[in-house]
Formats: C-alpha cells, structure tokens, sequence
C-alpha cells in the first residue's frame, strides 16, 4: 500500500513539472517528517551527497569532454579514422562509430561524444548521400558509447550508490563497448551493402584510399587524442590515479592540447566552464534528491519489501534481468539517464544480493539499458542533441535510431547469456 | 527586485564554475606534487570537496532561473497557458517549500557546528560548519530565485521550459 502510494505521488508530481530533484527530495522529506523522522538527516544528506571525493570526477570528466569539443579536436579524430577506413563499403559510418568509441574513451558524457563528432560526421555524411535518418540514427546512437566505454559518468553514479569499485566498473565496461561498436559498425557495413544505390552514390567521392602519406599526417595530428585516452584511462588501470585525479589530469592534458592547436578562444573557454557547471549541478542536484529519497524510504523498508516481493515471485536471474530491463524501457520514455539509475539502483540493490547477481554484471547491462533511454523518444537526450546539431526533424533522428535500440537489446540478451564479455577484463586479466 | 535576484544568482553561478575549474587545476597540483617532487599534499582532497559543496549549492538559483533542472515537460508543455501557468507555480512552491525547511535545519546544524567548534576527522582539520553553511547560503540564494520566478509568472511572462543560459 505504501509502495503504491509512494509511486503515486512521485509520478504525480513528476508529471505535474516540478524537477526531478526536488520530487525525490520533497518525497523524501516528507516522509520523514510523516513518521516523525528528524528532518536533520535530510539536511545531513544534502551535505553527504555533495561531499564526495569520487563524485569530483564527474566535473573534471565534463570540463575535459566540453574543453575538448570547443577546441574542435572532433574534426582531427573524425579525419584520422577516416583516412584509414573511409574507403571500404559503409566506410564513413565506420569512420562515425569508431570515431565516437575513441572520443568515448576521453569522454564521460554521451551528449559531448555525440555532439564532438555529431558536428564534423554529419555534413560530412550528408554531403555524400547518406540516407538522413541513417546518419542521424548512427550519431545518436554513436554517442551513447560515451557513457558505456570508460571514463563514464553513470559508472562513476552507479558506484557511488552501490559503493562498488569505480576502477572494475570502469573496466568492465570496455568488453561490452568494444561489442557494440562491432555491432554497429557491421549494421553500417550491412546498410551500405543493402542500399546500393545510396552506397554506389555515398562511396562516390569517398572511395578514393588514402596513401600511407594522408594516413600518416591524419593519424599524427589526432594523436594528442589517442595519447589522452591511454594516459586517462592507462593512469586509472595502472593504479597510477583515482578516477578523480585521472579527470584532471586530462583536463590539463586537454587544456594543453587545443592551446597548442589555438583552437579555443576565451570565450568558448568560458562557455565549456559553464556548461560543464550546468550539467555537474543538474546531475549532484538530482543525487542529493536521491540520497534524501533513499534515506527516507529505507527507514519505511521500503527496498527491503519490493526484494522480499521480488524474491517470492521472481526465483530465476534471468526473469529478474527480464523485468528491470522491461521497467528501464518504460522509464526510459519519460526519464533521462542519471535519473533512472538513482531512482531505480537504491531500490534494487538489496534485490542483487538476494538472487546473488554481480553488482558491476549489473551495472553493465544497466547502463546499456540508460542507453537505450538516451535514444528512446520522446525525452531521449541524445535525439535532440543530434536534432540540434545536424539541423534536422526530430521524426527524421527517431525513425534513424530504431534499428540501434534493437541493436542495444541485442547486446543485453548477449551479456546476459556470456557474463564474460563484461566481467573478463576486471576479473579474469 | 527580480532583476537584482538575477545578478545575484549569476555571479553566485560564475563563482561556482570557476570553484570548479579552480578544482581541476588544484587535483592535477597534487599528482604534480605527489610525482614529481614526492611531496603529497594533506589539503588538496578536503579543500576540493568544499569547493565543490560551494560550487554546487550556489549555483542552484541560476539553473532554476534558467529552467535548466531535469524535469518530465511532456504534459505541462501542452497544457493550456493558464494551466501551465499553474503547475509552473506549483513546482516554484515545492521548491520553495523545501528550501524553507531545508534552510531552517541546515542552520540548527551550522549552529551546533559552530558552537560546539566541531571540526573534520583529517590531518587538516577543517571547521564542520565550512561544508554546513553551503546548503543554508545556498538554499536561500534558491530561495530567492523561486520568489523571483513566482512573481515574474504571476505577473504574466511567458514560461520558457527550454531557456537558454544568460552567461
């Protein structure tokens, strides 16, 4: 009864416009004031959630990713992947993908890696008579390797809530990274294949192979990238940084890059500040909102109810994944990424532990799932970010990303069935 | 009045992204100090956290004026104006709410931290009440910004779910 109303009011109030933050909060506090909880631990949560050294790095990472994408790096990476793969069949949505995995990998935000290379792909890909829809279905869904392959921001989140190790879920995320990007990059080959008079007419200008010279200089000028990549994540995997440290280290590290370049004026400086702090407030806003939720909901047993209930009902892992991934995909119509996964972990954490599920397993499948959100109309971020950036109708972005989202489940059911392809590099290398 | 709470919020904000960055640059300081000279530094990791509890919660007015929180607009959007109306006044009110009574508590521990001299369980030692006070000023900076937007809504400006920021 109290779980039904509890859900009741959260999603009244959702709907109604007040801001995610403040629905989980205002619940919380209220429920703690019902039961005569002292509202000091709502106070105390505010300060707690905030106060976190691991949570620095989510700033840092998004400083790093914004610095990077006004510094316009996009165009030497997107040039450098295509000298090598540009010609073969499907060759620049090859280009795309690969493009976006290694943005992804310098990159915590899936918004930043769709909009980096959004902005250099897509006129590009225009320009050589790709189907519209296809593009902009390639770079939202592109994009959203940016929160799956590491750094990643739903990781750093998800480890914060569930207190697990942020360095494992880091690595177990490059399994299932390197499979999507294979996935997509054989359906591009396969649409360019399929749609030959598109393709015959997208290779036109394209299919001219790059001499060993272009690919040199190409692959030279986007190396500052590469070498970020390896020190960001090589520093993290090499236990030579924390996560935070390894943010600022690439922040410095970008900072230098597009100062050499001389590709980031003062301004766009400024406006990379800013928006970093636009989404580090929206995102901690929303985490103390949970936390306060969370707090209040625990002291009701609320978690411990819906586990008991899962518990009798559900006995097998894979009809326990069946379900979360059936309420993501729901969520996902309405909510955006950072909110699911703080409104949906605390609740399902003690859930993992009863049916002996690998909480970093989980967090895998899990952030597949956001990103699934993050293309699924009609509040799906990364739509709108490739709207924005490619100039184009919304209809045409959301009739482009359907085949990814298949893509994605796919993806899912494949983890589900081989644990190894997440679990191999943290726990088994 | 409004436009004074405006400036407010948007220094408060310009503050708080450069706390920010300031982060950065202090983190990478410390693997600088850690690496190359051998000599760790024992403020760097606790200074960064109030940085970035203010940097935070003083931001807060700034992205409610700018209608930048994370929030369901599928319903509201296509509301008729006057209902929109309502429901935008609606959320400004629980926001409103919930700072009141967050301002009030987060001042009682603020006090107690201050009066008690409470300070932090690290090798710098920090005064509790430096890491307390950020939600009290910070809520009420959110505060402010709520009676602000209420009275623009009320006397009658358009609501803007997707405004662009002003900085």
């Amino acid at each position: 009864m109290i779980i039904a109303l509890v859900l009741f009011c959260m999603l009244a109030l959702m709907l109604i416009g007040v801001p995610i933050a403040f629905t989980l909060g205002g619940m919380g506090l209220a429920m703690l004031m019902i039961a005569d909880f002292s509202p000091l631990i709502a106070s105390q949560a505010l300060v707690s959630s905030v106060d976190s050294f691991i949570l620095l790095s989510v700033p840092l990472f998004l400083l790093m990713s914004n610095v990077l994408l006004k510094g316009g790096v996009g165009t030497d990476l997107f040039n450098a992947v295509q000298s090598w793969v540009g010609h073969l069949p499907g060759g620049l949505g090859i280009a795309t993908i690969l493009s976006c995995a290694f943005f992804a990998a310098i990159s915590g935000s899936s918004v930043a890696t769709a909009a980096t290379i959004g902005t250099v792909a897509i006129p590009e890909m225009i320009a050589r008579n790709y189907p519209r829809h296809f593009v902009f279905g390639l770079l939202a869904a592109g994009g959203t390797l940016g929160i799956l392959i590491p750094p990643s921001i739903p990781m750093i989140v998800y480890g914060v809530i569930t207190e697990e190790s942020i360095v494992d879920l880091f690595m177990a995320g490059i399994g299932p990274g390197i499979f999507l990007v294979l996935m997509f990059t054989a359906y591009s080959v396969f649409f360019a294949l399929k749609n030959k008079p598109a393709q015959q007419q997208a290779t036109k200008s394209a299919d001219v192979k790059a001499s060993f010279n272009e690919r040199y200089k190409a692959t030279m000028r986007a190396s500052p990238v590469f070498i970020l990549a390896a020190v960001v994540l090589g520093g993290i995997y090499g236990g030579v940084f924390t996560p935070t440290e390894s943010a600022a280290i690439g922040l410095m590290c970008a900072l230098l890059i597009v100062f050499i370049r001389k590709s980031l004026t003062k301004k766009n400086l400024h406006k990379a500040i800013m928006e970093s702090l636009q989404t580090t407030v929206v995102i901690f806003m929303i985490i103390a909102g949970a936390k306060i939720f969370s707090k209040a909901i625990t002291l009701y047993r609320i978690p411990q109810d819906i586990t008991e209930l899962i518990t009798h009902n559900i006995s097998s892992v894979g009809l326990f994944i069946l379900v979360v991934c059936l309420v993501l995909l729901i969520l996902g119509f309405f909510l955006e990424s950072i909110s699911m996964l703080l409104i949906m972990v605390p609740v399902l954490l003690p859930s993992l532990s009863a049916l002996g599920i690998d909480p970093i397993w989980f967090g895998i499948l899990f952030v597949i799932m956001i990103e699934c959100a993050l293309i699924t109309p009609p509040v799906g971020l990364n739509l709108f970010v490739i709207q924005a950036v490619g100039k184009a109708d919304i209809t045409e972005v959301i009739a482009g990303v359907y085949p990814f989202i298949l893509i994605m489940f796919f993806a899912v059911i494949s983890i589900y069935l081989i644990p190894d392809i997440a679990t191999y590099i943290p726990f088994k290398m | 009045m409004k436009t004074l709470i405006d400036q407010i919020n948007r220094y408060c904000a310009l503050f708080g992204a450069y706390l920010f960055f300031s982060i950065g640059l202090i983190i990478a300081y410390e693997v600088g100090a850690r690496y190359l000279f051998n000599m760790p530094t024992i403020w760097v990791e606790e200074i960064a956290r109030v940085l970035q509890l203010w940097g935070c919660y003083l931001s807060m007015g700034w992205i409610l004026k700018n209608r930048k929180m994370i929030r369901i607009t599928i319903l509201i959007e296509r509301l008729a104006p006057g209902a929109a109306k309502i429901a935008e006044l609606f959320s400004i009110t629980i926001i409103a709410v919930f700072s009141v009574i967050t301002i009030y508590y987060a001042s009682i521990i603020t006090l107690e931290s201050i009066a008690i001299d409470r300070h932090t369980s690290s090798m710098l030692g920090l005064p509790e009440w430096l890491f307390d006070a950020s939600i009290v000023l910070g809520f009420f900076l959110l505060l402010l910004q709520c009676i602000a937007e209420f009275m623009k809504i009320c006397q009658g400006q358009a609501i803007n779910f997707n405004a662009e920021h002003d900085i």
